[in-house]
Order: C-alpha cells, then sequence, then structure tokens
C-alpha cells in the first residue's frame, strides 16, 4: 500500500511539544481546548499552557465536602509523640479537567466577542484555584471576601487583556449556575487520603517561574 | 514479611481494620489492624490503637497496654501517669483524660477494661508481639480511608 499525498494540504499550525506535560489528563485538556477548538491566539495560548504546567507542579487541593478530621499521635524516630491531623482531599487537576469537559458546552456563545470563551475557561480556572485550601487560608487571614479574592486572583495571574472581560464575567448571572455545578463536581470527584502536619507551610500559587520552550510548526494533516 | 502491608493500593486491600466500641458515651474505641492471608484462609493482629472521639491516641501495642493499665489501677496511679490524672470530683475520685479534660468513673473504667479483655479472645498474641507493624502518618491516613473511617 502506497501512501498518497492528501489532495488539500492544510496550513500549519505553531503548538508547544507535549512532553513539557507530565500527566495525559493534562495533554488532553491541552488537546481539547488548544488545538481541537483552534484557540491558537497568542496571549490565551501560552497562559493556559503555564497554568496546566503550573498545576500540575503545585498539587493543590481541596477539602473534600464529606469528611472527618482524624488527628493521629505516632512516635517518631527519636520516639517523641508527633501529631498530625489526615483527612481526605481532592487534587486541584482532577477538578479542573472535569470542570472544563463539562462545563465548555454551557459558556455562552450568544456573545459576539471573540475572547469570551477565554475569559470564561481562565474564570472558571480562577474559581476553583480560590477555592483550594492553601489560597483560602491566605485571604481569609486578611478578611478579604470571596469575590474580592477571585478579582485580586484575576489581577495577579491572568495577562491584562482578559482581567476586565473575565471579572465582568464572574459577576454575571451564567457564572453562578458554573459555581453551582463545580460545587455538586466536589461530591462526585476521587479522593485521596492527606497528612497534614503540625508545621504545614501554606503554598502559593505563581506563574511567574515557569518558563516555556519555543513552539514548534505541525502540519494539520499531521494531528 | 512486610511487604504484605506496604502502602500500595491493591495490596492494602488484604489489611483492615475492626473497630470495637468501649464506651458509647464517652466515645472510647478499640482499633484493630488485621493483616489477611488469603492463602491459608487466615487473618493476624498486627497492631492495635484507642481512638477517643476523633483523635488516634495510641498506634503501638505498647502505648495501647499502657493506656488500659492506667484505668485498671484508676485511683492507685499517680503523676506519672502518660493519659490520665486522679482528680477529686464531687466528692468522688474519677480519671481526668489529659489531652481533652473528659472525666471517667470507675464504671466507665471498669467497662473498658472488661471490653478489652474480651476483644482479644481467639486470637494469638505471638504475630502481634513479634512482628508489629510500624505505622507511619502515610500508611496509616491510606489505611483509614480503605476502610472509610474518614466518612461522616
Amino acid at each position: 500500500m502506497t501512501y498518497e499525498k492528501p489532495i488539500f494540504e492544510l496550513p500549519k499550525i505553531s503548538l508547544f511539544d507535549k512532553r513539557i506535560f507530565r500527566t495525559f489528563e493534562t495533554r488532553k485538556l491541552y488537546n481539547f481546548v488548544i488545538i481541537k477548538n483552534l484557540k491558537l491566539d497568542e496571549p490565551f495560548h501560552s497562559t493556559f499552557v503555564k497554568f496546566l504546567v503550573a498545576i500540575e507542579d503545585s498539587e493543590l487541593w481541596i477539602k473534600s465536602p464529606a469528611t472527618k478530621v482524624i488527628k493521629i499521635n505516632i512516635r517518631d524516630s527519636q520516639n517523641s509523640f508527633v501529631q498530625s491531623s489526615t483527612f481526605k482531599v481532592i487534587y486541584l487537576l482532577d477538578i479542573i479537567k472535569e470542570a472544563i469537559f463539562e462545563l465548555y458546552e454551557t459558556i455562552d456563545k450568544s456573545s459576539n466577542r471573540m475572547d469570551y470563551r477565554e475569559s470564561t475557561i481562565l474564570g472558571i480556572i480562577i474559581l476553583l484555584i480560590s477555592k483550594t485550601d492553601d489560597i483560602k487560608y491566605f485571604y481569609e487571614k486578611n478578611g478579604v471576601s470571596e469575590q474580592e479574592a477571585l478579582e485580586d486572583l484575576a489581577k495577579k495571574l491572568i495577562p491584562v487583556a482578559f482581567v476586565g472581560l473575565t471579572i465582568s464575567i464572574t459577576k454575571r448571572d451564567n457564572f453562578s449556575y458554573i459555581k453551582q455545578s463545580c460545587n455538586r463536581m466536589l461530591d462526585n470527584m476521587e479522593e485521596y487520603s492527606f497528612v497534614k502536619a503540625e508545621d504545614y507551610i501554606p503554598k502559593t500559587f505563581t506563574l511567574e517561574n515557569i518558563k516555556l520552550p519555543q513552539k514548534i510548526l505541525v502540519s494539520r494533516n499531521e494531528i | 514479611m512486610d511487604d504484605i502491608i506496604y502502602a500500595n493500593y491493591s495490596k492494602l486491600l488484604r489489611a483492615n481494620i475492626n473497630l470495637v466500641c468501649l464506651s458509647k458515651d464517652k466515645n472510647v474505641n478499640l482499633l484493630k489492624f488485621f493483616e489477611i492471608n488469603d492463602e491459608d484462609c487466615k487473618k493476624y493482629l498486627r497492631s492495635t490503637m484507642i481512638m477517643i472521639g476523633d483523635e488516634i491516641l495510641t498506634t503501638n501495642y505498647t502505648d495501647t497496654t499502657q493506656f488500659i493499665e492506667e484505668l485498671a489501677l484508676f485511683d492507685k496511679g499517680n503523676e506519672q501517669n502518660r493519659f490520665f490524672s486522679v482528680e477529686q470530683h464531687k466528692n468522688a475520685k474519677n480519671l481526668k483524660l489529659n489531652f481533652n479534660g473528659i472525666y471517667l468513673s470507675q464504671a466507665d473504667s471498669k467497662t473498658i477494661c472488661k471490653l478489652y479483655n474480651q476483644a482479644f479472645a481467639g486470637y494469638s498474641l505471638v504475630r502481634l508481639l513479634e512482628f508489629e507493624y510500624k505505622f507511619n502518618a502515610e500508611d496509616l491516613a491510606n489505611v483509614l480511608h480503605y476502610n472509610n473511617l474518614f466518612d461522616l
């Protein structure tokens, strides 16, 4: 059987090498959002990839809504008691994957603006990051409300072109539906056990340290 | 021998925890940690723990035994006690749990000791004394999770 060259040569597009992702799930998300739906424009493309890489690295978690907290006292190697608390958690990457696949259809398509979908996806990611315990702890300590925390995170993490639209989207009626369904999703996610030692230091989340490689030109026939 | 219970999901299913309630009112429980051997259809006791409310106080057999002995001594115990202190409460001597301040009467302590002794009936202590399983925090959290002890 001979290989036949396709009659129409589709245009080449520039993509990131998928080897920068560590897990299969992030590759799948990249395929779905960027390649299949052709969101190749620049400020969004690299920010989305940066978010995925940072979330993989940071391993942030959300405390499961249905869990007991059990304290345990265990003797360490010096034979003295060390106390730590254990409970069930849901990892951020799992819930973000679920939320984007589930909610992509419900995003409002009536708007004329081209960057509406991008901003909603960034809004979902920011919303879920603000729900993680380490970030929530930081904002609760300073007495910041939920909506203010969302806006503050958006200003820190998202490129300037998207900030205004993302914040206005988070105030709309459609987004409250997204918030509710995210809460409902938390009940059915896979849970893992987690040990929180007494000297646990809350993590922070930034995109500044992440450096991406150059993009590669790929023919669309090969994808 | 210990690789039976290493923190591997498929193998952890062969180790489980039984919960024996020693006192309903004061919420004192005994956790018995078993290794289950499918090949010769036997289960072996590998560790014992005391859980009060939502806190696991002791995670090995030595500490658990000391907890029970301090209860059995009751008002003969002194300041060397690790878990209890003897206190006068309404003209009667009581034991006070050091970590949460709950008072135990003499009847409570007798009930707990009696049920504790009955909980070991039928099990060999050889495996427990010679090959006791030493937990670290992650292992214990995994075992609690797979036995649904985190459920509300």
